[in-house]
């Protein structure tokens, strides 16, 4: 497969007018080899979520009959919805669907999956993006002061802050910041929404529980780096303060941060919920709660495959960001031909 | 340095401490708004802090049009039989008309019915006007009437109120429906007034799963404007809606259905305007709007009873004298004061008052723990006995909680266990639930009530204490079978002392029904069901 790869971007290369490098093509490989491997964990996530799913009594029935419920119309509604077909039926039915790009109807709106999940998940992502960044935009500066200056008030003080950050529950965090902002100083609203003013609260909430996390790992990544030789030389020639940790600490102690963040991602896309109940924001956390809420089948998988996706891909990210950031991955490259 | 971090971490830590101790700290009037609260009133309004009077609240919502309604989940579908979901039902009873309505007594008025014939004991017509047409333009006809109850009574959703509904018809002409039955309905106006009744044009009726409900074509006073999945919701003003110019007619321009969550949120979003009523008002937020002008809290006498449930096939809730000995060992006041803040009204009746048949405690519970030892050493139980009492939803749990400590006294050992709501079915079937907190909404016919809970029938379904009795059965059957108010009133009334009396069921309380509104908003009113009349909003 690999030399088939290479033959397609010798000839995209040749297309384009220029060979691909060595480098180019063992990164096109490699993604593309990630890309592969989410198969099989794409599958596994839905093996595992459709058998606990069978598994556990209570099905979308109750929800959709609510009082209306009697065995006859339970009976009547689990044959119409195929819920008494075998489980491997429906588990490779479902998969099958899923390769045509199918996610199957919501039990309780009959509408599609993806059309759902759809209007919701870039609510979400936009939602992650802006809380990691507001994350990262705090917590690296900080980060980085409190390794300059380890035993300083600063230092103190934000460490003490991050540890309520990471206290403090999200959802009372977000109620209170509704009080004050919202309802008090009438400056934002209380309900979240896609504009700048309704991503500030939730986005806020939503970083705070991961700054401590993201500050810490900054400042000791950066305390590690500080106290290599390669800085002492740096000194020792009279190298000035500010580029001693601007050109030459800095890129190395990013390295883990780079990790954290990209993990944070991951942790966030499934952690958003409280959040956005909170704020009654739009995004995917709230339709896959009351998916579960209804038994929402064909809702639940559908947040969560895209969920994993999500999570693949970002992983995948955060290794590429690696292969160009880290010299001594790129130095493998060259190697390689 | 040592020295002064030392004294950092004290004064972090003074700093918590004391933030902790203030937020733990209530605003001191708890007792004073459970007394407030615990007055079981007709549709009473609470005005903001003593004193203020409507023109003195924040006038900002004078000459709106447009009424924001917060609601606790998105709408599921705008097929009216498709969802039994209360924010589903609100919006689709906006958007088509019905045969027949409800407004604040729970009875049924007519709609779109100009006439009801009771041809015979098989047979009822209704007779519909000419010239009402869809939003499409379409002539609304007795074929739509038909084919879209024909569609709610084949429903698994709403097939149990149109028990005794053999088939709908077109009558004589386009404008007659010829309802056959098995024998007198009498709950028939009140099953046609239900949000699930809605007329749809008879092509959609038909279409099954390929119907176009992203596009629906409207019979009632609004139609949609726009939909944002998870988001909102807007329906505005139908212009040619039949009864425009009639009491049905919308006041207010448009709708907007936003999607909030949490209860909290919704309270502060009617304290900021930024919406103008909101559904599911939680009693925790009494303290917050009770002393702002720019809100005003509609309270009610609720139609949903709370109770706890025993199995009576299952030992020892299969002695009557233990269900009993339950009923007396509960002190229903306190355990409302508790849960509900002491917002409803104590009961010792299966239904509501709003539902015919209502006797106020029959049996003559009281709160007597000694009387429940006496009842339980009777049973063959001295020493009590201890069971777990199981409950499917958060407020379920808080009536467990509260009752707990009650059952103890008198021996009854009862230990709590907490489940997701979508296993009580299975569980039930399984018999794995013998004693249980559970909640009951009555609608205004007991017809529609009674035996969907204490019949064979509905045992593997709502009848979750699976108790039967060969005399409910016959007063069931002689208040189905007739149309003389008296004789079904007085039919249901013995059912209800049978059932104080055998207590499958212990009842505690009827919380009662909230609505939360801009002060300055008029028409606020609530249907049978506990729906907010939206069409009568306006300021």
């Amino acid at each position: 497969m690999g030399n088939i790869v290479c033959i397609i971007l010798s000839v995209a290369a040749r297309l384009a007018g220029r060979a691909c490098t060595p480098r180019e093509v063992f990164m096109y490989k490699y993604v593309l080899k990630r890309l592969v491997a989410l198969i099989p964990v794409i599958i596994g996530v839905v093996f595992i979520i459709y058998l606990i799913l069978d598994l556990t009594p209570g099905d979308a029935v109750a929800t959709i009959l609510g009082t209306n419920y009697t065995p006859e119309a339970a009976a009547q509604l689990r044959e119409e919805m195929h819920l008494n077909d075998p489980f491997v039926v429906k588990f490779f039915t479902y998969i099958f669907g899923l390769v045509r790009g199918d996610f199957g109807n919501s039990y309780i709106t009959k509408q599609p999956v993806l059309k759902q999940i759809g209007a919701a998940f870039p609510n979400t992502l936009i939602l992650v993006f802006i809380s990691m960044f507001i994350c990262t935009a705090v917590a690296l500066p900080i980060g980085i002061q409190t390794a300059v200056k380890p035993n300083s008030l600063f230092s103190n003080i934000t460490a003490a802050l991050g540890m309520i950050g990471i206290a403090l529950p999200t959802f009372w965090l977000g109620l209170m910041l509704i009080l004050l902002f919202s309802v008090r100083l009438n400056v934002l609203p209380s309900v979240g929404d896609v504009s700048l003013k309704g991503l500030i609260l939730p986005s806020v909430t939503l970083a705070s529980s991961f700054l401590a996390g993201t500050m810490r790992t900054t400042r000791s990544s950066m305390l590690e780096e500080l106290n290599q030789d390669y800085v002492r030389t740096a000194r020792a020639k009279g190298v000035d303060e500010k580029d001693v940790i601007n050109k030459h600490a800095l890129g190395n102690a990013l390295l883990p941060v780079i990790t954290v963040v990209g993990l944070n991602i991951g942790t966030q896309l499934g952690g958003s919920v409280l959040t956005e109940t909170v704020f009654a924001y739009p995004g995917m956390g709230r339709v896959l709660i009351n998916g579960i809420n209804q038994r929402d089948t064909p809702i639940i998988l559908g947040c969560l495959v895209l969920m994993a996706l999500c999570i693949g891909l970002c992983n995948l990210l955060v290794d590429i960001i690696f292969a160009f950031v880290d010299p001594r991955i790129k130095s493998q490259y060259s190697k390689t031909k | 340095m040592k020295k002064s971090r030392r004294y950092l971490s004290l004064l972090l830590t003074a700093a918590l401490a004391g933030g902790a101790l203030a937020a733990c700290g209530g605003s001191g009037s708890t007792a004073s708004t459970t007394a407030a609260g615990s007055q079981a009133a007709a549709e009473t309004a609470a005005p903001a802090a003593a004193g203020e009077t409507q023109a003195a609240a924040e006038s900002a919502g004078a000459g709106k049009t447009d009424i924001i309604i917060a609601m606790p989940e998105d709408l599921e579908t705008f097929d009216p039989a498709g969802s039994s979901a209360m924010v589903t039902m609100a919006t689709t009873k906006m958007m088509y008309t019905r045969l027949y309505d409800t407004h604040d007594d729970s009875q049924p008025v007519p709609l779109l019915a100009q006439e009801m014939i009771e041809v015979s004991d098989n047979e009822v017509d209704f007779k519909i006007p000419e010239g009402v047409k869809f939003s499409d333009g379409s002539d609304l006809n007795a074929e739509d009437v038909v084919a879209s109850l024909e569609r709610a009574r084949q429903s698994p959703t709403f097939s149990t109120l149109m028990k005794g509904i053999i088939s709908f018809e077109k009558g004589e002409d386009d404008y007659t429906i010829k309802c056959n039955t098995d024998g007198p309905v009498p709950y028939i106006r009140l099953a046609l007034s239900h949000a699930g009744t809605g007329i749809i044009p008879k092509e959609y009726a038909e279409a099954g799963e390929s119907a176009d409900w992203d596009h629906p074509v409207c019979s009632g006073p609004y139609i949609l404007s726009s939909r944002t999945l998870g988001s909102e919701t807007v329906i505005e003003k139908n212009p040619d809606y039949w009864d425009n110019g009639g009491e049905t007619e919308a006041k207010n321009e448009k709708l907007t259905f936003k999607v909030v969550p949490e209860a909290s949120s919704r309270t502060i979003q009617v304290q900021t305007g930024e919406a103008d009523v909101s559904f599911n008002f939680s009693t925790a937020d009494y303290n917050t709007v009770s002393s702002d002008p720019n809100v005003t809290l509609y309270q009610k006498t609720g139609t949903v009873t709370q109770y706890l449930c025993m199995n009576t096939r299952l030992a020892p809730f299969d002695n009557e004298k233990v269900r009993l000995a339950v009923c007396y060992a509960i002190d229903r006041e306190a355990i409302m004061t508790i849960v509900a803040d002491g917002f409803g009204t104590v009961t010792g009746s299966t239904i509501p008052p709003t539902t015919n048949g209502w006797v106020d405690n029959p049996a003559g519970y009281t709160y007597d723990p000694e009387k429940a030892k006496e009842l339980l050493k009777e049973a063959g139980y001295p020493d009590g006995f201890e069971t777990k009492i199981l409950a499917f939803n958060d407020l379920g749990k808080r009536v467990c909680e509260a009752s707990q400590q009650y059952l103890a006294d008198v021996g009854i050992k009862a230990n709590i266990e907490t489940y997701d709501s979508s296993v009580r079915l299975d569980m039930s079937a399984n018999d794995q639930i013998p004693f249980m907190a559970a909640q009951w909404g009555a609608m205004s016919d007991c017809a529609l009530v009674l035996p969907r809970l204490f019949t064979e029938a509905a045992i593997g379904g709502m009848n979750f204490s699976k108790y039967t009795n060969p005399e409910l059965d016959e007063l069931f059957a002689k208040a189905q079978n007739t149309y003389d108010a008296k004789v079904r009133e007085e039919a249901y009334q013995e059912c209800v002392k049978i059932l104080a009396d055998k207590a499958p069921w212990c009842p505690i309380y009827i919380p009662d029904s909230f609505v939360l509104a801009r002060a300055d908003l008029q028409g606020v009113h609530q249907d049978g069901e506990s729906i907010i009349l939206l069409n009568q909003l306006h300021y």
